[in-house]
């Protein structure tokens, strides 16, 4: 049932608009919010190379090296700076909003996507330790 | 000569026309005119069949919410000094029917509004009409939910929400942030009978996290935040009792 | 014509009228019930009310306490069997509303909060922050959404009471969605449908309160009790009226003249900024004149000064009144003292009706602003109406469903030759396509003005004398009036010709009252007869429309415990 009764006599009739295909770009935080989309399409395609070079790599060094050599092409390395630049546009989005889904009293929002932060670079610190040093 | 403004609304009379139409009026320009002030001048003055909602203008009734130059606005509390010598334009609401000029139909935010069911719930259901004496509830467990109070239901954040836009059946920033209001209150037993609605198909997972809910909100209720919260909730219970085997 | 039938219809969906909802729910769920209300119910007026609700909850407070604060504020004009059912009713009202959810602000150990207020002799103010009737009203809304059988007409106006020989059997109602008229039937209707506000041009008042309840009352034969009797409450924002809580005093706020002193002390030295609204108010407009306020450009105002109590606890306990003042006058109260001058709020008088709501006509109840029981007499103390209307929406509701258990409805055909008749007169007087030149705007800000300058704070022979001159060649001037909106969908042009011809017809017994009434009593301050007379006016005005204006007659006052004394603080 509905709640409310607006309906007992001729109902009229409402104009409802249709959004365009365009409309994520009539405005600044829709086109951002697209481009964040847009960025875990990178995201993915970093986690499949990933996976291409560790199934290499547990066949042997030779096996790797002739599977990977494409990754030194020209046009690699310029994928991987685009992915990089989105990859990074992803990660500080979503330090932002773990902030404000974590930074209830007493912690604040800011003081979440800062841990984020330094968690961050904590892990990035130590595999490159792990990997220079091993 | 004094100083005007222009100010181009939407028109739209469904007794006579099939499509929306714009109409531009000029006034005159005050510091500290509201852009409702605008509308009932041009109403009381200029065209007396321009309509459109307004009561209390002092932004808590929440019915003078229009697209102000495109944004959500309440426009009581919005000012022509912030545009002058700019112009104004001013259409109804996104992503809701229009009922006529700029008027639009609520009529399915205020289904959602009831769904969500907005009440205290206690498994002994005498408690909600015992008056011998109050609830305790400190200020720190007041805190947890105050916040999803302050919605005046003005549904600007509907029409600053795209996934509404493109899903009208999404329950929307403002219902979803109310339930999260009645599941923090301590004195609320009510949260799993509002888990089936809110974490339905049409629930929170619909939301992608745009967040222009939080940024149009005139009362800083924070929608997008409590949205992702209960995300987590129901994707924390929905593991828990997956691990106790009830799934 | 079609017809819905109801049980019970209840006008307004405000605190009031959504309390009474709750209660008919609660008590009889089978009965058919509706809420018909010319906004979204959470738009309602009650939304924003600001301060707090007065009830005893406290030991070092009594009901007597609080009945004998209430009955001095009215000055003597209340009844006070009604105030004793009130104040009693009310602590356990305050607590159920708060088991449905209101957020009361609380004290450390978890238990409700109260805060000071003017004319109350205890700390008995519950609130939320100053929120308090938004929340209230949320909560009410929210609660009334769990009783499937009550039914809601959203965005509906009321056009007329349909009586038959003196019984009411329903409402004519416009949807003003589909812009079609229909019959609601209803063995009893309940009218909350708030006060007279808009009739001021300088009001605190939402644009909805246009005396509504009052009109259909009176149109329909009924009386209307102690209309003279309107607050104004001492703290509006310059230019538009928006209301600045008492709570900002109640907090400790100041009030200021241009010289730098806190004036009240020459007013009422025991209460200073806390005595009662009328006094205050009185005090501001003294000092105006006297030439000690500060000029600006939409007059001259004097100074509500925050800047002591900090920007923490103005925070905490004041954020509506920093957020009004950032909003609506550019200024910070944290850093500089907020402009105010008096703002017309609150109508004492209303729908003539007892202690259980009933009015003198078969069928009619009412509660809330729109009705006078009369608990605020002559003059209200704030925070005794966001407790009103849950006291008495809950009683006038709770006697409804008693009085329909034996009552007989008026038949179809009665109402529709009824509603007939009212349609007819409608389409006359609002809806002709005629050639009249008068516009609804106009004739508008007409009354406006003139009820500000000559049925303000203070009043005199002469003027009120005009106003009502003025008030009936507005009557004469809205027969000409031509609505240029003819269409019918959300026509919001006829429904604000049908409030003016509300507002027009309550403004006339407004001024006449306060014409006769030849005393100074509460609110109603004559400047030509200074004191209270006992003798002559210790009554309320019952005022019945007659055929040539406004006809009055006498009701006499309840006295219990309490008799009449000077009333000084």
């Amino acid at each position: 049932m509905k709640h409310t009764d607006n309906s007992i006599t001729e109902p009229t009739k409402t104009y409802r608009r249709i959004m365009p295909n365009t409309w994520w770009l009539k405005k600044g935080s829709y086109t951002l919010f697209m481009l964040r989309e847009l960025s875990s399409v990178f995201v993915a395609i970093y986690a499949i190379f990933l996976l291409i070079r560790l199934c290499a790599l547990s066949q042997g060094a030779e096996i790797y090296n002739s599977k990977t050599a494409i990754f030194n092409s020209g046009w690699m390395i310029a994928l991987h700076a685009v992915m990089w630049v989105f990859i990074m546009y992803h990660m500080i989005t979503w330090f932002k909003i773990s902030g404000r889904i974590f930074g209830k009293k007493p912690l604040s929002p800011g003081l979440v996507t800062i841990a984020n932060y330094i968690v961050w670079v904590v892990v990035s610190v130590v595999l490159f330790l792990i990997i220079t040093k091993g | 000569m004094a100083e005007e403004i222009k100010i181009t609304v939407t028109r739209y009379n469904p007794d006579k026309e099939a499509e929306l139409k714009t109409q531009t009026f000029t006034i005159p320009y005050h510091n500290d005119w509201s852009i409702l002030d605008g509308l009932n001048y041009i109403k009381a003055e200029l065209d007396g069949t321009l309509t459109y909602r307004w009561s209390c203008r002092m932004a808590v009734c929440g019915s003078c919410g229009m697209m102000v130059n495109g944004t959500p606005r309440l426009t009581c509390s919005t000012y022509l000094n912030e545009f002058y010598p700019g112009e104004i334009t001013i259409e109804p609401l996104a992503n809701f029917p229009i009922i006529r000029d700029l008027v639009v139909d609520l009529t399915d935010f205020m289904d959602k509004l009831k769904e969500v069911k907005p009440w205290i719930i206690r498994k002994n259901k005498s408690d909600e009409n015992d008056t011998s004496k109050e609830y305790i509830q400190t200020t720190a467990q007041m805190d947890k939910y105050y916040q999803q109070t302050l919605c005046i239901n003005c549904t600007l954040c509907y029409a600053a929400c795209p996934v509404y836009g493109l899903h009208p059946d999404f329950i929307g920033p403002a219902v979803i942030a109310l339930g999260y209001r009645y599941n923090n209150d301590s004195r609320d037993q009510g949260k799993d009978e509002r888990r089936k609605f809110l974490a339905s198909e049409d629930g929170v997972w619909k939301c992608t996290v745009v967040g222009d809910c939080t940024e149009v909100c005139p009362k800083h209720v924070d929608p997008s935040a409590v949205i992702q919260r209960t995300k987590v909730d129901n994707a924390t219970n929905w593991f828990f009792s997956f691990l106790k085997g009830k799934k | 014509m079609d017809i819905i039938n109801h049980d019970i219809l209840i006008v307004g969906g405000g605190g009031a009228g959504l309390r009474a909802a709750i209660a008919i729910s609660q008590m009889s769920p089978s009965l058919k019930t509706a809420v018909i209300s010319k906004v979204y119910p959470m738009r309602s007026h009650t939304v924003a009310a600001e301060g707090g609700s007065a009830a005893v909850l406290n030991d070092d407070d009594t009901h007597d306490l609080h009945a004998y604060d209430t009955i001095k504020g009215s000055d003597y004009l209340a009844d006070q069997d009604a105030v004793e059912v009130f104040v009693r009713d009310a602590t356990n009202e305050v607590r159920q509303i708060e088991r449905w959810g209101c957020p009361w602000n609380r004290e450390e150990d978890g238990t409700i909060a109260a805060r000071w207020f003017g004319g109350m002799s205890r700390k008995r103010t519950l609130h939320a922050a100053d929120k308090t009737g938004f929340h209230l009203l949320h909560a009410l809304f929210q609660t009334s959404l769990k009783f499937d059988t009550l039914k809601r007409y959203d965005e509906w106006h009321v056009c007329a009471l349909l009586v038959d020989n003196g019984k009411v059997g329903g409402v004519l109602a416009l949807n003003t969605r589909t812009g079609v008229f229909s019959i609601l039937s209803a063995k009893a209707v309940i009218l909350c449908t708030g006060g007279v506000g808009r009739m001021y041009a300088f009001t605190s008042n939402a644009g909805i309160k246009t005396a509504d309840g009052a009109a259909l009352t009176y149109r329909a034969g009924g009386p209307i009790k102690d209309m003279e009797f309107i607050q104004f409450h001492p703290s509006g924002l310059m230019r538009t009226g928006i209301l600045i809580t008492e709570a900002s005093r109640g907090e400790g706020g100041y009030l200021f003249n241009k010289d730098g002193k806190r004036f009240l002390e020459n007013y009422a030295p025991s209460k200073m900024e806390l005595a009662p609204r009328d006094i205050v108010s009185r005090s501001i407009i003294e000092e105006i004149l006297a030439g000690r306020g500060f000029k600006g450009t939409y007059g001259s105002y004097i100074h509500l000064d925050l800047r002591h109590l900090g920007e923490a606890k103005i925070m905490e306990k004041l954020p509506m009144v920093r957020e009004l003042c950032l909003d609506f006058a550019g200024m910070d109260p944290v850093y500089d003292p907020i402009p105010i001058r008096p703002t017309m709020h609150y109508t004492m008088g209303g729908i003539h009706c007892d202690k259980d709501g009933k009015t003198p006509m078969p069928g009619l109840f009412s509660a809330g602003e729109a009705a006078c029981v009369s608990i605020h007499g002559a003059n209200r103390l704030g925070s005794n109406s966001l407790t009103e209307l849950l006291v008495f929406g809950a009683r006038a509701g709770r006697t409804a469903v008693e009085y329909v258990s034996t009552a007989k409805p008026v038949s179809a055909d009665k109402l529709q030759s009824l509603a007939k008749d009212r349609m007819d007169f409608i389409q006359k007087r609002y809806m002709k396509a005629g050639n009249g030149k008068e516009k609804i705007g106009a004739i508008l800000s007409e009354l406006r003005k003139t009820m500000d300058e000559k049925v303000g704070i203070y009043r005199t022979e002469e003027p009120l004398k005009e106003a009502i001159q003025i008030i009936q060649k507005l009557k004469e001037r809205f027969n000409k009036i031509t609505l240029t909106q003819q269409s019918r969908v959300f026509n919001t042009e006829l429904t604000a010709a049908m409030e003016l011809d509300n507002m027009l017809e309550i403004a006339h017994v407004i001024a006449m009252c306060a014409q006769v009434r030849k005393e100074s009593r509460g609110g109603h301050a004559r400047k030509d007869y200074p004191t209270r007379n006992d003798e002559q006016f210790l009554h309320h005005s019952l005022t019945y429309q007659g055929k040539d204006g406004p006809r009055r007659e006498t009701f006499p006052v309840t006295i219990t415990k309490w008799q009449p004394e000077e009333r000084k603080y």
